[in-house]
């Protein structure tokens, strides 16, 4: 049976009573109208049963829908578990990596701190080396003229010799300094004299400025050179390479105390072959 | 593997027994004291780079790397300049005269051996041998 309005029995398949003009027969629309009513209901019926199956395959693929949803729900939750794991796993991961990266920061700081070390070591390991690798006199003060200018890095200063029992300083070699500066040094005068005369090495900065004499402006350390226990003479540095800026490293400290424990015992050395 | 081989060149003793000290472990060292020298080994030797200084007796580093230059087998040679001062005008004179780096005394081991081994590579992988400073 059909929805559409026209299926249904409309006012004008109303049968028109007798004298009403059709001629029907009132039995005849009684039957009628039983048919059309029963044809009516069997179409009802029909249609009903149909939605009847509707039914039953919406509510059939509702729980099959609910159930799918529950195993999504399911799969969701545990894929939500999984994923914290991982965000523990990763957090744990993270804080492995940074203390792998603090260890590795350490261990570079540490290698780059050897390798200066050696660097270091190789400085002094060639002083020494080429400081005592010869007999000539002239030999030895240009060694110690190369540990000043090249592992150093000064471009002016003068070396010292004290003989023993004389009152001043007589500069033996040089570089960068005129003949006449600072040829000749009063002990106690100046920086120059005042640290060979006390044996007491004097760096700018830390040595009293007031103590420096004229044309020791420049002067940057005074390093007396030792011989059993006396001072036998002195370095006297005035300007450092531009590249210094101004400043001694670390490694100039040990390379003048090296000079001032061994520079006079070579120079000496090389006297006895002159 | 064969050790790359570097020119050492400086009229000081000193600083030639240093840059040996530095370079020997990673590279194979040859020595010249003096320009001419330093020529003549470079035609003999053919290093893979040559560490020249600046200030020397007759030939300085900058005409001595130009002549360098001017040689067909030198010509590609990395040249890292040794300079005393390392004062701008210096370096520009330096890569003037067709310098490829530079390194200022006194000599620092690590940045001499950085310099050295980023001349390398920019010309292939160096070479898998273990050394420098700490195998000092």
């Amino acid at each position: 049976m059909s929805d559409r309005p026209s299926d249904r029995p409309s006012e004008h398949d109303k049968p028109v009573i007798a004298g009403g003009g059709s001629g029907t027969e009132p039995g005849q629309y009684v039957q009628r109208v039983r048919q059309d009513t029963q044809r009516y209901i069997q179409d009802l019926l029909a249609e009903n049963e149909k939605l009847r199956r509707l039914t039953a395959e919406v509510d059939s693929e509702r729980r099959r829908l609910e159930d799918e949803a529950a195993r999504w729900r399911d799969q969701a939750s545990g894929l939500a578990r999984e994923l914290d794991s991982f965000r523990r796993d990763r957090e744990r991961l993270e804080l492995q990596l940074s203390q792998i990266e603090r260890e590795n920061h350490g261990f570079s700081n540490r290698f780059t701190e050897l390798e200066q070390r050696n660097n270091d070591l190789a400085n002094l390991y060639v002083a020494t080396y080429r400081l005592h690798s010869t007999l000539d006199r002239e030999e030895v003060l240009q060694a110690i003229q190369e540990i000043v200018i090249n592992l150093i890095g000064c471009e002016e200063f003068g070396i010292y010799e004290l003989a023993p029992g004389a009152n001043e300083l007589l500069r033996v070699s040089s570089f960068g300094l005129g003949a006449d500066q600072f040829e000749r040094v009063n002990l106690g005068e100046g920086w120059i004299g005042r640290s060979a005369a006390s044996g007491s090495a004097y760096f700018a900065g830390t040595a009293p400025d007031e103590e420096r004499q004229e044309g020791e402006q420049h002067l940057s350390a005074c390093v007396p050179l030792r011989l059993d226990g006396r001072v036998a003479g002195l370095i006297a540095v005035f300007r450092l390479l531009p590249q210094k800026g101004g400043r001694f490293a670390p490694i100039d400290a040990e390379l003048f105390d090296m000079l001032a424990a061994q520079a006079a015992p070579a120079v000496y050395c090389s006297t006895f072959e002159r | 593997m064969l050790k790359r081989k570097v020119l050492l060149v400086d009229d000081s003793m000193t600083t030639l027994f240093m840059e040996e000290m530095i370079l020997n472990g990673r590279y194979q060292v040859v020595k010249a004291t003096n320009g001419e020298d330093a020529i003549e080994k470079a035609r003999i030797e053919r290093p893979d780079l040559i560490l020249l200084d600046v200030i020397m007796p007759k030939m300085d580093g900058f005409a001595v790397c130009r002549a360098l230059r001017a040689e067909e087998g030198t010509r590609t040679t990395p040249i890292i300049m040794v300079t005393t001062r390392g004062e701008e005008e210096n370096v520009e004179r330096g890569f003037e005269a067709g310098c490829n780096d530079y390194v200022t005394k006194p000599i620092n081991g690590l940045e001499l051996l950085t310099k050295v081994d980023n001349q390398f590579a920019s010309t292939g992988p160096a070479p898998a041998v273990a050394g420098g400073m700490a195998s000092l």
